[in-house]
């Protein structure tokens, strides 16, 4: 009995060790300019593959393309902080996408195709070269290599 | 009878409750910020390692870096793996437990001028950083902080209030 008690003593304490979800609650709320580039990276990261073995479809393009449409207007975290740069990105960033859609409907060969999703990235580090370095290293990582 | 109470007063006193920030990470081996300069003094390049540190400052624009007291009047700044996670605004003075890949790194220019400003100082103090800096760099897989309760109740209720205080239209 008395082992099964320490047993149970011992089952709550590591229970009481766990973290909780207060966390989250602490971070700072997501602008939705920051919701839309993470939503850019997924999307980004996600079709990476399929670019690279010359699999990526025209449904996958335009469902990015609507997806980060909103990239122009979103509220950032601090609005103050965007500079006069910032539409010329948003606008080269959406032109690029529908270059690499032009690509695909093209049926362009793989490493054009690869270039036009390379390209996409690039206007990402300029814009992020110019406002906020912090994600570029990860923006890179999407980059194929040749 | 008095040894499962003396087990529970030992557990109770050993296991600190906290919030983790991306990966969570075991914290029954933890290094001091002395021994991880040590081990960096002794020519590794990198140290791999799960160490405590004083929170000194936070990026007050979203918590992407924050920067950590080692000691010695050293201070590490510390990023975040894959730019995958944040820490919260109001974590300095706070004892973080970092997991992740601590070595020395030349800071560029437009990094610190970036950090300066993300910190919120002045234009003219963000002009004077004209040279590359050295400094301790952690890329950091999770971080560790003091559980803090927030009640749920209360973050709804503040909530209301700000948006009676301005209301917003709906668009």
């Amino acid at each position: 009995m008395k082992y099964l008690m320490m047993a149970g003593l011992l089952m709550l304490s590591l229970l009481a060790c766990q973290s909780n979800e207060s966390a989250n609650a602490r971070l700072a709320p997501v602008s939705e300019l920051a919701a839309t580039m993470r939503v850019m990276t997924t999307d980004m990261e996600g079709l990476k593959t399929a670019v690279a073995k010359g699999e990526l479809t025209l449904s996958q393009v335009d469902a990015m393309i609507v997806a980060h449409a909103s990239l122009a207007t979103d509220q950032a975290t601090t609005p103050s902080d965007i500079k006069i740069t910032f539409p010329t990105f948003a606008d080269g960033y959406i032109k690029q996408l529908q270059f690499l859609r032009d690509q695909v409907i093209n049926q362009a060969d793989v490493k054009q195709q690869i270039d036009a999703f390379n390209a996409v990235l690039v206007t990402c580090v300029g814009c992020h070269q110019d406002h906020c370095p912090g994600p570029i290293e990860r923006i890179e990582k999407i980059a194929i290599q040749p | 009878m008095k040894y499962p109470i003396l087990l529970l007063a030992v557990l109770t006193l050993a296991c600190q409750r906290f919030d983790y920030y991306g990966e969570a990470f075991s914290t029954n081996q933890v290094e001091s910020a002395e021994s991880v300069l040590a081990a960096l003094a002794s020519g590794e390049d990198s140290v791999v390692t799960t160490f405590r540190a004083e929170v000194a400052g936070v990026c007050q624009k979203k918590g992407c870096w924050m920067e950590l007291d080692m000691g010695n009047e050293q201070t590490a700044l510390v990023r975040f793996k894959d730019y995958g996670f944040f820490v919260p605004f109001d974590a300095a003075g706070e004892e973080a437990i970092v997991r992740g890949v601590v070595k020395v790194e030349t800071l560029s220019v437009e990094w610190l001028k970036h950090q300066a400003f993300d910190a919120g100082k002045s234009d003219s103090i963000i002009a004077l950083i004209t040279e590359p800096e050295v400094s301790i760099s952690v890329i950091a897989t999770g971080v560790a902080l003091p559980e803090v309760e927030v009640f749920e109740e209360e973050i709804r209720e503040e909530a209301e209030e700000v948006s009676e205080a301005s209301p917003v239209e709906a668009v």
